[in-house]
């Protein structure tokens, strides 16, 4: 009897080992889902003629070959797919497309000055970037040089920390401010440093 | 021909009488007076010709093309009689207030989003500060929230620190150390 690959559609000849597909629901399920295909379409189609060629799985899952089939360790799943069957997704495809459309969502024309970023107005810059709160700014410092100057330039106009550094020791909480190396202020610790409650 | 002049530049006559404004691409915008002034550059060159204010021949905005003056007037004749936008900060965290907009400039943003940057250029050229700081505005809003790499990606800036600065950059953001 010819018997086919459920997977590749291939005619497994007699010397193709043949591997039976599970009757259990569930490991079928399992072995669909591995290889991509549609488990509710697929699930209840499979009969006697749908096998799957040997080479769907790894070696060390093959325990032995009889003339009819191949025996596998009771936890084989198939391979992903590989190949390139065209009634399956491509999936670098698809991936491909999401990334453009990301990538298109993020930039839009309008988001690239005509000039590039460099020919823009430095006061352009410091504008937009005057909306943006502490958080964002601190972040955008990491976006070039020409970004962290213009964030630590206008540090004055900018709304960034006062504080740079608030530390514990015993029953006081220390603060320092940006330039300074000593403590600036200390405050009597009152509550667990989870509650970050202090006075 | 008799040239045609601005007389008494201050009064309320004079806005609405027609200049000619000609742009870069020689293009040429008959506006009313009063719309025109809504930009500053523009009233400070009406105030500074005075009498001898051509309004036939134009004056020149060797800065501005035709397609962005035109929406830039779009703005313009909406404001006319707006009054001046307050820039204001939160007092406790020093964060700048976002404007509130009408449904009529949300639209207008949306109509020219494709063409956010010729705007706060134009704006920020012909002094008009509600285009100006609404585009900036805008602006930061699609920035908001983006990764450092996504705003390099937007902008097309070249990442230019070293790990070593990016690594103090980061010591010095992390303040909370107990």
């Amino acid at each position: 009897m010819e018997v086919t690959c459920l997977c590749c559609k291939k005619v497994l000849k007699d010397k193709a080992y043949p591997v039976k597909i599970p009757d259990n629901n569930y490991i079928r399920q399992h072995w669909l889902a591995v290889m991509k295909m549609d488990v509710k379409k697929n699930i209840n189609k499979i009969d006697k003629q749908n096998y799957l060629c040997s080479t769907h799985f790894d070696e060390e899952d093959i325990l032995g070959k009889t003339l009819n089939e191949t025996i596998l360790h009771y936890e084989a799943l198939p391979k992903p797919l590989k190949f390139k069957a065209k009634k399956f997704i491509n999936e670098e495809k698809v991936n491909r497309i999401k990334e453009q459309q990301v990538k298109e969502s993020l930039l839009g024309e309008e988001m690239l000055p005509k000039n590039g970023w460099r020919q823009l107005p430095s006061e352009i810059k410091f504008i937009i970037l005057s909306f943006l709160c502490k958080n964002d700014l601190e972040k955008y410092q990491l976006v070039s040089s020409e970004w962290n100057k213009i964030i630590l330039g206008s540090s004055n106009t900018f709304p960034l920390r006062q504080v740079e550094t608030l530390y514990r020791q015993g029953d006081y909480c220390f603060l320092t401010l940006p330039g300074f190396s000593k403590c600036f202020k200390q405050f009597k610790y009152i509550s667990t440093p989870s509650s970050g409650n202090i006075i | 021909m008799a040239t045609e002049s601005a007389n008494g530049v201050s009064s309320p006559e004079l806005n609405e009488r027609d200049v000619v404004i000609t742009t870069n691409d020689n293009r040429n915008f008959t506006v009313k007076i009063g719309v025109a002034r809504v930009s500053k550059t523009i009233n400070n060159m009406i105030q500074d010709l005075g009498e001898s204010l051509d309004l036939s021949s134009g004056i020149p905005l060797p800065n501005v093309d035709g397609p962005i003056f035109e929406k830039v007037l779009e703005w313009c004749e909406e404001h006319k009689n707006a009054p001046e936008i307050k820039v204001e900060q939160d007092p406790h965290t020093r964060e700048r207030k976002w404007f509130t907009m009408t449904e009529w400039e949300e639209e207008y943003f949306r109509k020219f989003l494709s063409h956010l940057w010729d705007l706060a250029m134009a704006a920020n050229y012909l002094e008009i500060p509600s285009l100006y700081y609404y585009t900036c505005q805008k602006l930061a809003e699609r920035i908001k929230g983006r990764t450092p790499e996504q705003i390099r990606e937007m902008f097309g800036i070249e990442d230019d620190l070293t790990e070593e600065e990016k690594a103090e950059i980061r010591r010095t953001n992390v303040w909370c150390t107990y």
